[in-house]
């Protein structure tokens, strides 16, 4: 046999392994026993779906309105850690193992590399992942039952997103039918309201949220002879704010006009001399990690948020001798401007922060009153809700855990968080066709891109739930996985919030 | 190679493209079984001495016709390999015996933790149909439901921690509608057992229509449906079959089509014939 015949034999046997297979298990009918599963919790994992959508959804239209009146489904505020993006925010929110950055392209100090950078991190996205090889998801697809339908599926979610989304449902409810009979709990990833809401509009997303929602009625409606409870889930949102191609960023310009050269290395940043970081430019996000020296991250968080482009910049703090003289606090800085905004305190321990006076508040939209005082205490909970619908949601928490080794294990040492409409242009396209995947953005601090949502028939929801605690609100979710053979990460402790006491009633409408 | 006289004649007789022009030394003239079946009503041999010629050869190639269905499980055909014949296919690995048995493996299930054979038998035979009847067994061992090599399969099957035993027994049929159609009926008899699943039997039927266009070429529609009165899916598709020289090559796109919802995917198979 010629080798060119071989090698196309070869190919061909490959690429027919997992086909044949895929047909033979999916054509025969297995039921379960009889009695078995008659309740059946199905968990849907939505990408980028928003609270807000959601709430326009049920503004809309009757048939959704009548679930959440009445019915019953329940709607809270899923609060997305930061960086809002979808690897590392599933990977908190299932507690799955912690993933090297918080995308694909990560800078791992290790061997004090870049890892998957730029196009091969792109294309990373899209090749699939084969046992045996270094191609494969991050750990938290394994959560889900269902999360592609095919080796290019990925590819297909983004070429031609609405096939693929009817691709998605129409391949979650055919397996879904007979796995209910062995299971009593069904997981699913559906990515396509993500990539709707960064390439198309706003109301593509709403539309093809309905198109779920009769989807749900409708197979619930064949199934009477089981108690299907679904309940759907988001990482994050989406802003819906276009960005034009001169409001993308390319960051390495912003750096150098600010005098921090960007390398590739440490090795290479100590080389240089002077002002340096990493910088990890990630998908086209409105969020963008830098990694650099301990000495440099202040500096280096100080100068970038001189940007115009910068809302803010998150680096550790100085610990304020003042209010923790033995240094036991966890102290964080937000700047914007150029100039320190406020730097907090954390103690574990007690599970509180310290708010010092002198700090711009205001310009966090949060409101604190600390005037006549060296600084006021709140604890996490009473924070999480002063600042749930303020424009940066639980904004202590989400800036300082973003900067600790929670859902990735190398977190940057400056986080930025661009001001809208900027955002990082993260991948340059050829022959000007920037202006893709530019309808919205998620991965910053504000409140537009980060209030996902959670809608359930399983039971009663607080009126937000922080990214943290999801596994603890729905058990049987965390159970599913661990019979998945997953590893669950322990999280963060200062996390839990006792949400039978929390009450937003008055300012939220629901 | 020596051949049943009677497979032989039906070798001949099923053969509406043949390549003899491609075999040596081939003592029957192509025209000769051309002309034996051309025109839309076929036209059966009572003539002795064509029947002995007939018997005597080798058929011109046991290949122009595909020995199974490419969908799997649930498609299937008249056809066998003759004697000593064998296919080594990515989907398939097929071998005849005496032109009586064709024992056959799926090997991709097989390293898929789903050990596999079939069995197949003709069962009739005359100028226009050919009918063979097929028992396949299929032992889905723990874990067989998601034993995929790429994690982007997923199957609704669940056995983690049991084992399913599928065999299906089908009887099939290829009729010779016209000299450049045929049809390949075939039903099916789903036996399902384990200890954890509802042990039952699932009817089925499959309908391929198969396009014999130009030498070596065929165009294949497929069409099944699974559950009959206790419906569980219809299965669509269609595609393509080459057999040139020692290489067969199939490729196809099918939809599977539930009450609940629907799944898409190409088949693609290639093999050696020996």
């Amino acid at each position: 046999m010629q080798p060119r015949l071989a090698l196309a034999f070869c190919l061909v046997l490959l690429s027919a392994c997992d086909w044949d297979q895929f047909a033979l298990l999916n054509s025969i009918p297995v039921h379960g026993k009889s009695g078995g599963n008659k309740t059946v919790r199905v968990y849907l994992g939505l990408d980028g779906l928003s609270y807000a959508t959601v709430s326009d959804v049920i503004a809309m239209r009757p048939e959704v309105y009548q679930g959440f009146s009445g019915g019953d489904w329940r709607r809270a505020h899923f609060v997305a850690m930061f960086p809002a993006t979808s690897d590392a925010s599933w990977s908190r929110i299932l507690h799955s193992e912690r993933m090297g950055g918080y995308e694909y392209e990560f800078y791992d100090p290790t061997q004090d590399t870049i890892v998957n950078k730029g196009y091969l991190g792109l294309v990373n996205h899209g090749i699939p992942p084969v046992e045996g090889t270094t191609f494969h998801t991050p750990t938290y697809y394994t959560a889900f039952d269902y999360y592609a339908n095919g080796y290019l599926d990925t590819v297909w979610t983004y070429q031609t997103t609405e096939l693929s989304f009817a691709d998605s449902l129409d391949s979650l409810f055919f397996l879904l039918a007979q796995k209910s009979e062995f299971e009593p709990v069904f997981t699913a990833y559906i990515p396509e309201l993500d990539v709707m809401g960064h390439m198309q509009t706003r109301e593509m997303v709403e539309e093809s949220f309905i198109v779920l929602w009769h989807r749900i009625a409708e197979f619930k409606r064949k199934h009477p002879e089981r108690n299907f409870l679904f309940t759907l889930f988001s990482d994050h949102a989406l802003d819906f704010l276009p960005a034009s191609e001169d409001q993308l960023v390319r960051f390495d310009d912003v750096m150098r006009g600010v005098g921090i050269t960007p390398v590739e290395s440490f090795d290479a940043g100590r080389r240089q001399g002077g002002m340096w970081a990493v910088p990890i430019i990630h998908t086209r996000v409105s969020y963008l990690s830098l990694h650099t020296e301990a000495a440099l991250a202040q500096s280096v968080a100080e100068r970038v948020s001189g940007s115009p482009t910068v809302d803010l910049a998150v680096s550790l703090g100085t610990p304020n001798l003042a209010i923790d003289p033995n240094r036991r606090y966890a102290w964080t800085t937000l700047w914007r401007g150029g100039r320190e905004l406020v730097t907090f305190g954390y103690d574990a321990t007690t599970d509180r922060y310290f708010l010092p006076s002198g700090a711009d508040y205001t310009a966090l939209d949060v409101p604190v009153d600390v005037s006549g005082a060296e600084f006021v205490v709140y604890d996490d909970q009473a924070l999480f809700e002063l600042t749930l619908l303020r424009n940066y949601p639980d904004l202590f928490h989400r800036a300082r855990t973003s900067l600790l080794s929670v859902s990735v294990r190398y977190p940057g040492q400056v986080l930025v968080s661009f001001k809208r409409p900027y955002a990082s242009i993260g991948f340059e396209m050829p022959g000007n066709a920037n202006a893709i995947a530019s309808s919205g953005f998620h991965g910053g601090l504000e409140q537009l891109g980060s209030l996902g949502v959670v809608l359930t028939e399983e039971r009663d929801l607080p009126v937000a739930i922080r990214s943290d605690n999801v596994l603890e609100l729905f058990p049987a979710l965390a159970e599913h996985m661990e019979r998945r053979h997953m590893y669950l990460e322990a999280g963060e402790p200062g996390s839990s919030l006792n949400y039978d006491t929390i009450d937003l009633s008055e300012m939220i409408d629901q | 190679m020596m051949l049943m006289p009677s497979l032989a004649l039906v070798a001949l007789t099923f053969t509406p493209t043949p390549n003899s022009e491609s075999t040596p030394g081939a003592p029957l003239q192509p025209k000769a079984i051309e002309l034996a079946w051309q025109g839309d009503e076929a036209t059966p041999h009572t003539d002795v001495a064509v029947r002995t010629e007939a018997a005597e050869v080798e058929p011109d190639n046991p290949f122009d016709h595909a020995a199974n269905g490419i969908y799997p499980l649930w498609e299937n055909n008249g056809h066998l390999l003759p004697h000593r014949r064998a296919l080594i296919g990515s989907s398939n690995v097929l071998f005849g015996i005496g032109g009586v048995v064709q024992l056959g493996v799926a090997p991709t299930s097989l390293v898929m933790r789903t050990p596999n054979f079939q069995l197949k038998v003709p069962l009739y035979r005359d100028d226009r149909v050919l009918l063979a009847g097929q028992l396949g067994t299929y032992v889905l061992m723990p874990g067989a439901d998601s034993a995929f090599a790429s994690s982007r399969y997923t199957s609704r099957i669940y056995n983690p921690d049991h084992t399913i035993v599928v065999a299906p027994l089908s009887v099939a049929a290829t009729i010779k509608v016209a000299s450049w159609l045929q049809l390949h009926p075939s039903v099916t008899a789903l036996g399902v057992f384990g200890s954890k699943v509802r042990s039952e039997v699932t009817p089925g039927a499959f309908v391929t229509a198969e396009l014999l266009a130009l030498e070596n070429h065929s165009l294949l529609l497929h069409g099944g449906e699974i559950g009959m009165w206790d419906h569980d899916q219809y299965i669509f598709g269609a595609s393509y079959r080459l057999n040139w020289q020692w290489l067969e090559a199939r490729a196809g796109y099918f939809y599977r089509i539930s009450p609940d919802g629907m799944q898409g995917q190409p088949l693609v198979s290639a093999g050696l014939l020996l």
